[in-house]
């Protein structure tokens, strides 16, 4: 190996993976979900799942938690408007979002780190695409980090 | 204000005398400073006062004092929080004793010089920007009103420093609050300062799951100050005593503000406008609008 190829490869090295954690509702984007995978629908392996009685059980605070946990994008997923299993669980989340959406656009984290879609139990091709979209957005917005280069 | 100082102290004399309240929560003067007091029938009620320094949200004590009988002075503040709290169920409008006053509009400590002259006579450029914003400067609740009505100049519009700070970009800002986040030293006087912080225990103590670091790296307290203003979303009243207690100047209240905004315009409504007005987050609509939904 030449001292220019040893010099490239670096760049070889395998390519940066953003962290995404899954918040899903039990009902219907976990076993969206699922059925993605019975189905053998190929969709990128980044979402780290975790799965929650109801999207209206994700807090805020879980949220900020897993970014700070070394998350770099966030997804919550949850039953479609009407057809949550807790009659209205998904329309208090929603604005919950609304709200910490806001905020994290405020302070300046990219909106495209945090993400909220509604899955039901028999969109496991709607899955796979949300993941799609998120990893490849994640992938032009990079790693998250607050520290700016040459701070602390 | 000698006036409206004697009369003060009269209507709760008078308060006390009938036994229509156990505690009067008021303002005293001291040392040159105005606070909170809290008297009761033996306190002697000559202490009290009423001036442009009357800062703090007295609704602020209301949670604790709950189920006795309470009288207190209420400026607009007070009015929007103990609809809040009346919404939430918090107070027990039965039991209080609003007492009225026509608010001068408080000045901004930041802005006063030390021995500044006249105080009634300091222009809008010492006010405090929430009174710039004032809807009614006489009490509109009050069960007894001291003092002569005085009216109230054309609202401002517009949220200045919040505006100045949506003309950065979205580096300049994450770099801007992680600046303003690096002074916080996580003392929680905004917490403690505000009416609407009433839990028993905040997330903050919680330490299984230890929800945020307690430590006070700037990201850390940036989730603090987030989650706080996401805990005040729609009932933030906008009272701004969060950022004057803030020891180190950090404009805490602007997060809320950011809420108090969009929430007026996506939801059409003012967080305790009355006393029936359930806060944002404790409600829905079907067709809210999902923009931001894969």
């Amino acid at each position: 190996m030449t001292k220019a190829e040893k010099q490239k490869e670096p760049e070889k090295a395998p390519q940066w993976k953003p962290n995404i954690v899954g918040f899903l509702c039990n009902w219907c984007s976990y076993a969206g979900a699922d059925l993605a995978g019975t189905s053998r629908i190929p969709y990128p392996c980044d979402v780290r799942i975790i799965r929650v009685p109801c999207s209206g059980r994700v807090d805020p605070l879980m949220i900020l938690r897993a970014f700070r946990e070394g998350a770099d994008g966030v997804l919550v997923s949850g039953c479609h408007p009407g057809d949550c299993h807790y009659i209205e669980g998904n329309y208090y989340a929603r604005r919950k979002f609304i709200a910490l959406k806001k905020l994290l656009d405020h302070v300046g984290i990219d909106p495209r780190r945090f993400r909220v879609s509604w899955v039901s139990a028999s969109e496991g091709r709607k899955w796979a695409n949300v993941v799609e979209a998120v990893t490849r957005e994640l992938l032009e917005v990079g790693p998250f980090r607050y520290e700016e280069d040459g701070d602390d | 204000m000698a006036t409206i100082r004697e009369e003060l102290q009269a209507a709760v004399k008078k308060l006390f005398d009938d036994d229509k309240i156990d505690y009067f929560v008021g303002y005293a003067e001291d040392y040159g400073h105005t606070f909170p007091a809290i008297l009761t029938k033996d306190s002697d009620p000559s202490r009290l006062t009423f001036d442009r320094k009357s800062y703090d949200n007295l609704a602020n004590f209301l949670p604790e004092l709950r189920g006795s009988r309470v009288g207190l002075i209420c400026k607009q503040c007070e009015v929007r929080t103990l609809n809040v709290l009346a919404a939430e169920e918090q107070v027990e409008r039965d039991k209080l004793v609003v007492v009225g006053v026509p608010c001068p509009a408080m000045l901004d400590p930041r802005k006063l010089t030390e021995g500044a002259a006249d105080l009634d006579s300091l222009d809008e450029s010492y006010w405090q920007e929430k009174c710039r914003r004032c809807l009614e400067r006489n009490t509109p609740l009050a069960d007894v009103f001291v003092g002569e009505r005085v009216s109230t100049p054309t609202p401002a519009e517009g949220w200045p420093l919040l505006e100045e700070v949506e003309k950065m970009s979205a580096e300049e800002r994450l770099a801007w609050w992680r600046r303003q986040m690096s002074l916080c030293i996580r003392c929680y006087a905004c917490r403690l300062a505000c009416p609407l912080c009433y839990c028993h225990q905040c997330f903050v103590e919680d330490n299984k799951p230890q929800w945020i670091d307690k430590s006070v790296a700037p990201e850390n307290n940036l989730h603090y100050h987030i989650i706080r203003a996401v805990h005040l979303a729609g009932r933030c009243i906008e009272c701004q005593e969060c950022s004057r207690v803030c020891p180190v100047g950090i404009p805490v209240d602007v997060l809320n503000n950011v809420l108090s905004r969009d929430f007026a315009e996506r939801f059409g409504y003012v967080s305790g406008e009355t006393a029936e007005t359930q806060p944002a987050l404790t409600r829905y609509e079907r067709d809210d609008k999902e923009d931001f939904i894969l």
